[in-house]
């Protein structure tokens, strides 16, 4: 054997002198120590006591998995990711992904992961279940929306000339559009992208998504989406799940750091979309709000219309709602509610929102907002 | 009424010569699913499903998903990490 003993070691908290000595190790691998802390890493050492490989767990997701050169075919790879499976498991985690490299794919191929996009600055995999399958499977029973005819087809009274019928080549191709919201809380802002696509299109699928991630908490923003819709019978609401925008395919959303990394999951991102989400509903139209303030969503706005138009579907930027010569916004919002201005919030959101907001439901989330400072989310 | 499990568990490791073993809650009524990838596939794809589908029927339990990803187990490796993690998804205490 030409490789000698190594041993593992799995620490879920470590002093700052073992995050030097790693950060170390992934940078001769070209790899950074993630911004978000994970719940556990693994070290391997070799008999000198040299870190040789390395991999972290941060909820079901694994990242920054290194295996030195010269370690490469020992079986330490597998090893690595071995214990993080097994320490997942211990936690009750039997869906797992991992964020890596498009080099790296093969290797998780060979333990049995399944690639679910690549891109060329990143790679997302899957073990485990339910997974992808079962998740379009479950979105594609998914109510659908009373489809309109859309604009220009609405038939008035019979009354005047019947409109010139349209020539057949310059028929148009109903818009079927998706539209991905966090809506931290529903604003009118919101309310004006989804009308936007609800009065363009023939139907409207809007994913909310579901990392709990945010002030609000993923059953609130769902429900308050519902009900500031609820009037517009060809949109249909939809918990977004585990592959949009969540902890495995753009953690950085959450974390508000604009740069190389994010926009790697940005395009990932805009990838799952494009290649296994909208052909479930045959979106064929995103429709993303104008973000000329947070340098984040505006990063995933250029990756989405750099990646969605190869899957067939066009990107349609929707100019921002302007309140008193400022964008309505949902930090805007929060911001209002934090400062205990409740007239200005009810100049952003709708009645549905305002109405939440009033009510003793609320309390604990406006306290958290008012203890929360100038927290992103 | 034969058993079925609530929750997922799992059993074995990735190590060279083993399996992991993962064994979830099936759709009631769907009765036992085996999904086998191995190293071996091509050479020994038929024994290893007749060596789980021959463990779970031992077990009785039925609505069941069983991923196995086999890294080369011998008979005998197999059948006891499939009975370990039913065992383990029926809350029984490791024993085998």
């Amino acid at each position: 054997m030409a490789w000698g003993e190594w041993s593992l070691k799995r620490l879920s908290v470590w002093t700052p002198g073992e995050e030097a000595a790693i950060r170390s190790f992934l940078s001769s691998g070209g790899l950074g120590f993630d911004a978000q802390k994970p719940d556990l890493l693994v070290i391997a050492c070799n008999a000198r006591g040299d870190i040789i490989g390395t991999g972290a767990l941060a909820g079901n997701v694994l990242k920054q998995i290194l295996v030195s050169d010269e370690y490469r075919g020992s079986g330490l790879f597998s090893d690595i990711v071995g214990a993080l499976m097994e320490e997942a498991a211990g936690r009750g985690l039997f869906h797992l992904f991992v964020f890596t490299k498009p080099q790296a794919v093969h290797l998780f191929k060979g333990l049995g992961f399944n690639l679910i996009v690549e891109t060329e600055l990143a790679a997302l995999l899957e073990y485990g279940r339910p997974n992808l399958e079962d998740y379009l499977q479950r979105l594609g029973q998914e109510r659908r929306p009373i489809p309109e005819p859309g604009p220009g087809h609405k038939q008035g009274s019979s009354a005047g000339p019947a409109p010139e019928p349209e020539p057949v080549s310059k028929a148009k191709i109903p818009k079927v559009a998706g539209i991905v919201v966090n809506c931290n809380p529903f604003t009118l802002g919101h309310r004006y992208l989804i009308e936007t696509a609800s009065l363009e299109s023939s139907e409207v699928h809007i994913f909310v998504v579901t990392e709990d991630r945010s002030l609000f908490p993923t059953k609130v923003r769902l429900h308050l989406v519902k009900e500031g819709t609820k009037d517009l019978e060809n949109v249909v609401v939809h918990e977004a799940g585990p592959y949009i925008i969540s902890a495995a395919t753009f953690p950085n959303y959450f974390l508000r750091c604009p740069g190389e990394a994010t926009r790697a999951q940005a395009e990932l991102d805009a990838t799952v979309f494009g290649k296994h989400i909208a052909p479930v509903f045959g979106i064929n139209t995103r429709f993303v709000g104008e973000e000329p303030l947070d340098a984040t969503t505006s990063q995933y706005n250029e990756a989405l219309s750099r990646v969605l138009p190869r899957y067939g579907i066009s990107v349609r930027i929707v100019p921002r709602l302007t309140k008193d010569g400022a964008p309505v916004s949902a930090s805007s919002v929060r911001k209002a509610i934090q400062k205990g201005d409740w007239e200005h919030v009810s100049r952003l959101v709708p009645k549905t929102t305002l109405d939440f907001l009033k009510s003793s439901d609320a309390e604990g989330i406006i306290e958290r907002i008012r203890a929360s400072g100038s927290r992103p989310h | 009424m034969r058993p079925t499990i609530l929750r997922p568990a799992q059993a074995g490791s990735l190590e060279s010569s083993d399996c992991l073993v993962t064994v979830s809650p099936g759709e009631p009524g769907s009765g036992v699913k085996v999904n086998i990838q191995s190293i071996v596939m091509n050479q020994f794809g038929d024994e290893i499903r007749a060596t789980v589908e021959k463990a779970v029927a031992e077990t009785n339990v039925t609505d069941i998903l069983i991923d196995v990803n086999d890294r080369g187990a011998v008979d005998f490796v197999l059948r006891a990490r499939v009975l370990t993690a039913i065992d383990r998804a029926l809350g029984k205490e490791e024993g085998r």
